[in-house]
């Protein structure tokens, strides 16, 4: 965040006396000061554009190499794909929802809460690592609680509630996959939230109450309208961070789960017919738009947010 | 959005806060007072029950998977699932490969990047901007589709790089790359780079020795913060490893949990521990030199 105070600092740095001789020098030599940019643009463009953009090249080629656009509208079209790419929106939109509105409220919790100090930063050390923590590990976690075997199962089981019964609870389903993704997701809003509500002044709930106002009217008058697009943003980076998610779908489901990323590494394994090779790229270039769209949106957003949160 | 009743409250509170003199920061941190003279009571208990259940969710997996591992049916309470997991040979290996990868990542992002990042801030303001976009932009790509590019471009131009394991390095690099940027670009903002190198070079020190002992000794916590950044990134990455088949650690990890019922868990609990650790000591680190990177980073 701070980057606009940030700014602001450089620039009174540049009005400093000192600064003039080299920046003169630094004139003289312009034309060649992008060199020192070379190993940057080099390796971003071997290792990170060459291979993202050639997959929408190669998804905009088929097999004789002809250009075509039909994979696209392929993967728009067919029931199959639209189904993963719903499933996806569906899982990523629930659990960055309730994400959210659990990582507000826990991230208000922990900033009203004064009484032991320590609550605050614990939260933050383990929203940390819990934010990080999306694969492999995660499953574990929750297959020892709610697994076949696992301790909630168990106990319940013990109560006379068979989870596994009814299919209530299967591996597969999105609702298991929602549960686990909230245990990165409400971390990852806590961390973008924070700055958000430290922003809230104290000074301006007093203010309103000076003026009369009750709780309710602060919120609707001047809290919600100062975090709302932090809200928004940290909603939408949510959604990017579930839509993204392999790792986790597939490692608790062994690839049975029916998302747009898991069909991405069908393709890519060679698991279908060595035509349909395109049908993957697309995928990924559908996914890739669409997680691009998220996080410009969330950044365009946050842009707005720092306005009140100086 | 309602601008006015925003411009209405902000410029009453304005007063307060030029009186006072201190930035919304620092004040919601020390004066904790005002909010809490309105309705104490009741608010708390809603408060405290938001962090309870939060409590319960995040920590009963936790507590399931430890005791999962330490209760074993027909022994009770034992370690045995945790010395099985540790001398497992396979482990050896590959989270050996994962930690040179892991230090490979580590130098090249760094080296690269603070080079980078100093460069733009000393020489090129203007591409700043560029530089800022294409280095978060790994965070647009999901791996998964970064991976299907990878397999794309490399498997049939340079085959055997892409069977090398230490490929992954040049891909976990452009992961942390968000990561690395962010925290750098923060560092360098607070410690006025240009005056220092300034100085340093005034005092007749050469390009190599004020990076080296001028700007990264000031550049300690966000350096840290980059790194252990970076570290949890590659030891956790699945998605690229796996589908390059490479055998790096995570990918150990979830084929030994479907071969071991219960020691595969218990060495998920520990590599969870080992990035718990990595993370509490950044926190460690970078408190004492008073800078919240790590977080900011990832946000």
């Amino acid at each position: 965040m701070g980057s606009e105070s940030g700014r602001q600092l450089s620039s009174a740095v540049l009005a400093t006396p000192a600064e003039t001789p080299v920046s003169a020098g630094a004139r003289r030599h312009i034309s060649w000061a992008w060199i020192g940019l070379v190993p940057f643009f080099a390796f971003v463009t071997v290792f990170l554009l060459w291979p993202t953009l050639a997959v929408f090249w190669k998804a905009a080629h088929d097999n004789a190499g002809n250009f075509t656009l039909s994979t696209y509208g392929k993967i728009a079209t067919s029931p199959q794909f639209r189904q993963s790419f719903w499933n996806s929106t569906l899982l990523s939109f629930s659990s960055a929802v309730i994400g959210g509105v659990i990582g507000l409220l826990l991230t208000y919790a922990i900033v009203s809460i004064r009484r032991p100090k320590w609550l605050r930063s614990a939260v933050m050390s383990f929203s940390a690592v819990a934010a990080n923590m999306g694969g492999v590990a995660l499953v574990f976690l929750f297959v020892a609680s709610i697994g076949v075997t696992g301790l909630l199962t168990t106990f319940l089981l013990g109560h006379g509630i068979h989870l596994y019964d009814k299919q209530f609870i299967y591996s597969g389903s999105y609702h298991v996959l929602t549960v686990i993704y909230l245990y990165f997701q409400i971390p990852l809003m806590v961390i973008v939230m924070l700055p958000a509500i430290d922003g809230l002044k104290p000074a301006w709930r007093e203010a309103a109450a000076n003026l009369g106002s009750s709780g309710m009217q602060y919120w609707r008058r001047v809290g919600l309208p100062v975090l709302w697009p932090a809200f928004l943003g940290g909603i939408v980076l949510l959604f990017a961070n579930s839509f993204a998610a392999y790792a986790t779908a597939y490692v608790l489901t062994g690839g049975q789960s029916n998302l747009a990323s898991i069909q991405i590494g069908f393709f890519l394994q060679g698991n279908t017919i060595a035509d349909s090779q395109q049908i993957g790229y697309a995928i990924a270039a559908w996914m890739i738009i669409v997680v691009l769209i998220a996080i410009l949106l969330y950044q365009w957003l946050r842009s707005r947010t720092t306005r009140w949160l100086q | 959005m309602a601008p006015q009743s925003h411009d209405q409250v902000a410029a009453v509170t304005s007063v307060n806060s030029i009186a006072t003199g201190a930035t919304a920061d620092s004040m919601a941190r020390q004066h904790p007072q005002p909010k809490s003279n309105l309705g104490r009571k009741r608010p708390q208990f809603g408060l405290w029950s938001v962090v309870v259940v939060c409590a319960l969710y995040f920590l009963f997996p936790l507590w399931a998977i430890a005791k999962f591992t330490l209760d074993l049916p027909l022994e009770g309470w034992t370690f045995k699932a945790y010395t099985k997991a540790v001398q497992e040979p396979e482990l050896h290996t590959t989270l050996w490969l994962s930690l040179r990868i892991t230090g490979g990542t580590v130098a090249l992002s760094l080296a690269l990047m603070i080079w980078t990042v100093l460069w733009t801030t000393l020489k090129v303001k203007r591409m700043q901007p560029v530089v800022e976009f294409i280095s978060i932009l790994p965070y647009m790509v999901p791996p998964i589709a970064f991976v299907v590019g990878i397999a794309g471009v490399f498997r049939p131009a340079f085959p055997s790089f892409i069977a090398n394991p230490y490929s992954l390095i040049f891909f976990y690099t452009v992961l942390a790359m968000p990561f690395t940027y962010r925290s750098l670009d923060a560092g360098l903002r607070a410690i006025d780079v240009k005056t220092l190198t300034e100085a340093s070079r005034g005092l007749g020190a050469g390009w190599m020795t004020t990076i080296m002992r001028v700007v990264v000794p000031n550049l300690r916590s966000a350096l840290l913060g980059a790194t252990f950044l970076t570290v949890a990134v590659v030891l956790g990455e699945y998605t690229i490893a796996s589908l390059l088949l490479i055998n790096t650690f995570p990918i150990f990890l979830a084929t030994y949990n479907s071969k071991e019922i219960f020691a595969g868990p218990a060495l998920g609990l520990m590599s969870m521990l080992a990035v718990a650790v990595l993370f509490a000591l950044l926190g460690l680190f970078t408190r004492k030199r008073g800078g919240a990177n790590a977080t900011a980073a990832i946000a």
